[in-house]
């Protein structure tokens, strides 16, 4: 699909999801949310992602890629969060996780095609970020 | 009644946001030509099509109506801090700010709210930066 491409292409700078997202020109803010983990947002023409400061550094760039996801497959949506137990409830979040995935595995995504749909899908944040960063930190040469 | 303003506006706040007529009027599911008309100020949206316009662009109906000038820029935008009351009228029209269709949880509004002022306040520095004169 046209913009999962577009997420390898994005992945092939090299840079992690929140570098991607403020080349973009989205800003990026974090804040000690209780409940969120992430929000997308547009107001007007300026677009932002904030993101809990209290998840782990791999979950960041998670959330980060699964918000970039929104802005870029469902521009109509205007305000999207994300809560744990929400994580997958509609087709649009199964979406956004993919295009997360694709965003921080790059070429690497092609590999686990079939484990990125399921995991996308069962959609557990803690799960997913471990998932990609596991494997985007491996070494190329797997047997 | 044709409007001269909002044609005008209409179509500042669609470029803004990088759209074609043709990408936009999908979005709204109107046929191109009659948005086209609209920007030309050949033809006027109904009130639901106006609010629809006004939702999608992200700024207020009185804003593209040309109504009030002063007040049309939205809080965001505004370099006095948002009140309660604005915000939660924000979040109240937001479509997409339920659970499963159910009204927000008090913890999951407060932290919404606090993206929301952290927002203009980034927004806020953002526009004071711009201001600096160059070179300094």
């Amino acid at each position: 699909m046209f913009l999962y491409k577009e997420a390898r292409k994005l992945a092939k700078s090299g840079e992690k999801p929140l570098d991607i997202a403020r080349s973009l020109g989205i800003k990026v803010l974090f804040a000690p949310f209780r409940k969120i983990k992430g929000l997308a947002m547009s107001l007007g023409n300026k677009r932002i992602i904030a993101i809990n400061n209290g998840l782990s550094e791999a979950e960041q760039q998670f959330v980060c890629g699964h918000e970039l996801g929104h802005f870029l497959l469902h521009p109509s949506t205007n305000f999207v969060f994300v809560l744990h137990n929400t994580f997958s409830y509609s087709k649009q979040e199964y979406q956004a996780n993919r295009f997360s995935c694709e965003l921080i595995l790059g070429e690497k995504a092609e590999d686990y095609k079939c484990m990125i749909t399921e995991m996308a899908a069962s959609g557990k944040l803690d799960q997913l970020s471990r998932f990609v960063s596991e494997i985007s930190s491996m070494n190329e040469e797997i047997p | 009644m044709r409007n001269e303003k909002f044609a005008k506006r209409l179509k500042e706040e669609r470029e803004k946001k990088g759209w074609t007529q043709e990408h936009m009027a999908k979005l709204l599911n109107i046929k191109i030509g009659t948005l086209s008309g609209y920007e030309r100020n050949y033809r006027t949206p109904d009130l639901e099509m106006t609010s629809k316009i006004a939702n999608l662009l992200g700024v207020s109906v009185d804003y593209l109506l040309g109504l009030n000038d002063n007040e049309a820029a939205p809080w965001w935008e505004k370099d006095t801090p948002p009140t309660d009351i604005e915000l939660d009228k924000f979040i109240r029209e937001q479509p997409n700010l339920r659970i499963f269709g159910d009204p927000l949880d008090e913890e999951v509004k407060d932290d919404i709210m606090l993206a929301l002022r952290a927002a203009w306040e980034a927004l806020k520095k953002e526009r004071a930066a711009s201001k600096q004169p160059k070179g300094k």
